[in-house]
């Protein structure tokens, strides 16, 4: 275990910033707001396995990764990635390498990024200490790190058909912070998308906040692929006020470590709130996914899905809790986690709660894990399919009721791509 | 022609197990080219056990016995290769696959077996072709092949859908498990047309019923009357007609 003691020695203020090319330019409130934030860091415990939220996760390889380095982010000219990698005609295209920008499709009024605006301060409010116990650790580590931030911004009534599309790629021995904010104004629409392309032996400590306003409608997906030691740490918070609609589908390959911690809050009447997440870790990785629903207004409903594949000797938890609050009327709920288990020493921990105040609610929740059903696998192999493709369809057939969910063609077809065995045909 | 040339499956002296039970007891079986076997039989006579074991499950466990398919050891293949090879096993009760279309399900499967031949994959279009036009043979909406196998179908549909996997992978052997079973008068018309259709002289069929009235539209060349997992009787339709007459408890008594 790593003392914090032993982090406050590594982290001394010279290695505070570790992007001295970038920060030079920074205002004062930036250095203040990271000092802050690094008091917040050393004044958290360090969390350990014996917290049921980081059960099973790797935190001692996590930290000895993150703080026993010499040498950070050095970027070698040809490791960059190729610029024509996923442009896409139809969509903004916006590419992140090692956190930090690197390279866009022409970028409209209502997408603005950190390291490359002069007028900074439009970021100043987004940057502010998480003092939600369950997540501070989270956001400290992510504005230590601080690698560029990303903020879009619609206007109010602004339906944004073009989707945006955000690559974050990051490459051998990196540390970044990705961050993310997204404002949907009143009135308006928006479609983003992420996909995480990660190397070998990186940590990834990822912050996103969107707001939606009144009347506003969101899509987010999210594909995060990885590669065998990457340790990736999400932390995400939603707001939502009156009458906002809220899409998420997130699919996420795994990597050494990857957890997702997500706090949404439904603040405003009639809110929507959609999240399904798909985790499909293998090897001996570890897939973590946290989830806080709170209904705060009358009338809100919230649909969580959350399905995972687990495979060799990995393991997986799913802790999501949905909360009514006491003088809220009319909520809907519904929240499901479902497991299958494709290899007998994967393991599973799932614990969905409710905690509802308030009888006007409308509420059910279930989870359930299993292996590969062998009466299925015995009858698609009796059809002349060998058992590892009839496995892989059964994999398919479980992943396929998810993604059939997903409205959008394109982000549908590209995530069915991502898995041949996904059928596309109903 | 060697005599072994015209023998499909040859089952000697097959004893099987499931379950710590002993199903089967010392079975024997021979079926030749073109012929069409049904095998009659009281409740837990091994009927569907045999069918199970031929096809590979992994629940019945040989505890002696030889099964030869094409003059190829059957037991030492697996599931999926016994297929490729001509082996059809039409199910008592298909299983639903919810998310894998019945088309995707089925052109896996004639590509599996095309890779197993070393014959070039199919090219879709004649693939959708002949799967539309069995579709039509078997009275079965389109909407059907996008479905999801066996989703949501009813218990004839699921039948018909078990027909149109055998006619389009066009095996040498078919062992059809209580196809009739649950079945209107009009699907088992349907249902007997089908397996009328892919009879051949290559081809055999074995027919596992527990009623006549299939077998009256199939005319099987020889009627196995199974019991204590073993065959007690054969003889051919008069047989299964005199069984819907007077039950199994005349030849068992005899026995």
């Amino acid at each position: 275990m790593v003392s914090s003691k032993k982090i406050k020695s590594l982290f001394d203020n010279s290695k505070l910033d570790l992007n001295p090319s970038l920060s030079s330019e920074f205002p004062d409130w930036f250095q203040d707001f990271k000092q802050k934030s690094l008091d917040q860091f050393m004044a958290h415990n360090i969390p350990s396995v014996a917290d049921s939220e980081w059960e099973y996760t790797k935190i001692d390889s996590l930290l000895a990764l993150l703080f026993n380095r010499e040498v950070l982010n050095r970027i070698d000219p040809k490791d960059l990635p190729d610029k024509s990698i996923e442009s896409d005609n139809d969509a903004i295209c916006i590419h992140f390498h090692n956190g930090q920008y690197f390279a866009s499709s022409d970028l409209p009024d209502h997408i603005m990024i950190f390291s490359k605006t002069h007028d900074k301060d439009i970021f100043k409010h987004l940057f502010k200490l998480d003092i939600n116990p369950q997540r501070s650790f989270l956001s400290a580590m992510n504005s230590i790190i601080f690698s560029d931030t990303l903020l879009i911004k619609t206007l109010q009534n602004q339906k944004v058909d073009t989707e945006i599309h955000i690559i974050n790629h990051s490459h051998y021995d990196s540390i970044i912070a990705p961050r993310l904010h997204i404002h949907v104004a009143e009135n308006s629409s928006l479609k983003v998308f992420e996909h995480v392309k990660s190397s070998t032996q990186s940590v990834i400590s990822h912050l996103m906040t969107i707001f939606c306003e009144a009347d506003s409608d969101l899509e987010f997906y999210k594909l995060i692929e990885q590669q065998e030691d990457t340790h990736f740490l999400s932390t995400q918070t939603v707001q939502m006020a009156e009458n906002s609609k809220a899409n998420f589908f997130s699919w996420d390959f795994g990597g050494n470590t990857s957890t997702t911690n997500t706090l949404a809050e439904l603040n405003g009447k009639k809110s929507d709130f959609h999240y399904s997440a798909l985790f499909t870790p293998s090897d001996d990785h570890h897939s973590g996914n946290h989830l806080r629903v709170e209904h705060k207004a009358n009338k809100t409903k919230s649909r969580i899905k959350i399905r995972g594949v687990l495979n060799d000797q990995s393991k997986g938890v799913f802790f999501g809790k949905i909360k009514v609050n006491e003088n809220v009327l009319g909520t809907s709920a519904f929240m499901e986690n479902k497991n299958l288990l494709i290899s007998d020493d994967a393991t599973i921990s799932t614990q969905p709660i409710l905690e509802i105040y308030n009888d006007d609610t409308e509420c059910s929740h279930s989870a359930t894990s299993g292996s590969i059903d062998e009466e299925k696998l015995f009858y698609i192999q009796s059809r002349g399919i060998p058992e590892i493709e009839a496995k892989q369809y059964l994999i398919g057939s479980f992943i396929k009721e998810l993604i059939n969910e997903i409205t959008n063609i394109k982000i549908k077809t590209l995530l069915q791509n991502n898995f041949q065995y996904i059928d596309n045909q109903s | 022609m060697n005599i072994e040339d015209n023998i499909i499956l040859k089952i000697s002296d097959l004893s099987v197990s499931t379950d710590g039970n002993q199903i089967l007891n010392g079975l024997n079986l021979t079926v030749k080219k073109g012929e069409t076997h049904a095998i009659m039989g009281p409740n837990g006579s091994g009927k569907s056990t045999l069918a199970k074991t031929v096809a590979g499950h992994p629940d019945y466990l040989i505890t002696s016995g030889k099964i030869r398919f094409l003059n190829k050891d059957l037991l030492s293949m697996s599931v999926n290769e016994r297929s490729n090879l001509g082996l059809f096993l039409g199910f008592q009760y298909p299983i639903e696959i919810p998310g894998l279309s019945n088309t995707a399900f089925l052109k896996a499967a004639i590509n599996a077996q095309r890779k197993f031949l070393d014959l070039k994959v199919m090219p879709a279009n004649e693939f959708l072709l002949q799967l539309k036009s069995t579709a039509d043979q078997l009275g079965l909406d389109q909407s059907f092949l996008s479905r999801g196998v066996n989703e949501g179908f009813s218990g004839g549909e699921k039948k018909r859908n078990e027909i149109m996997q055998m006619l389009m992978l066009n095996p040498k052997l078919s062992i059809l498990d209580e196809t009739d079973s649950g079945l209107d008068i009009d699907s088992m018309k349907v249902v007997a047309r089908g397996v009328n259709s892919s009879r051949s002289e290559d081809s055999s069929t074995i027919i596992i019923t527990h009623y006549e009235r299939l077998l009256n539209y199939l005319v099987p060349d020889y009627v196995h009357v199974f019991f204590n997992g073993k065959i007690i009787k054969t003889g051919n339709l008069e047989l299964a007609n005199e069984l819907e007459k007077k039950g199994y408890e005349w030849l068992v008594q005899k026995k």
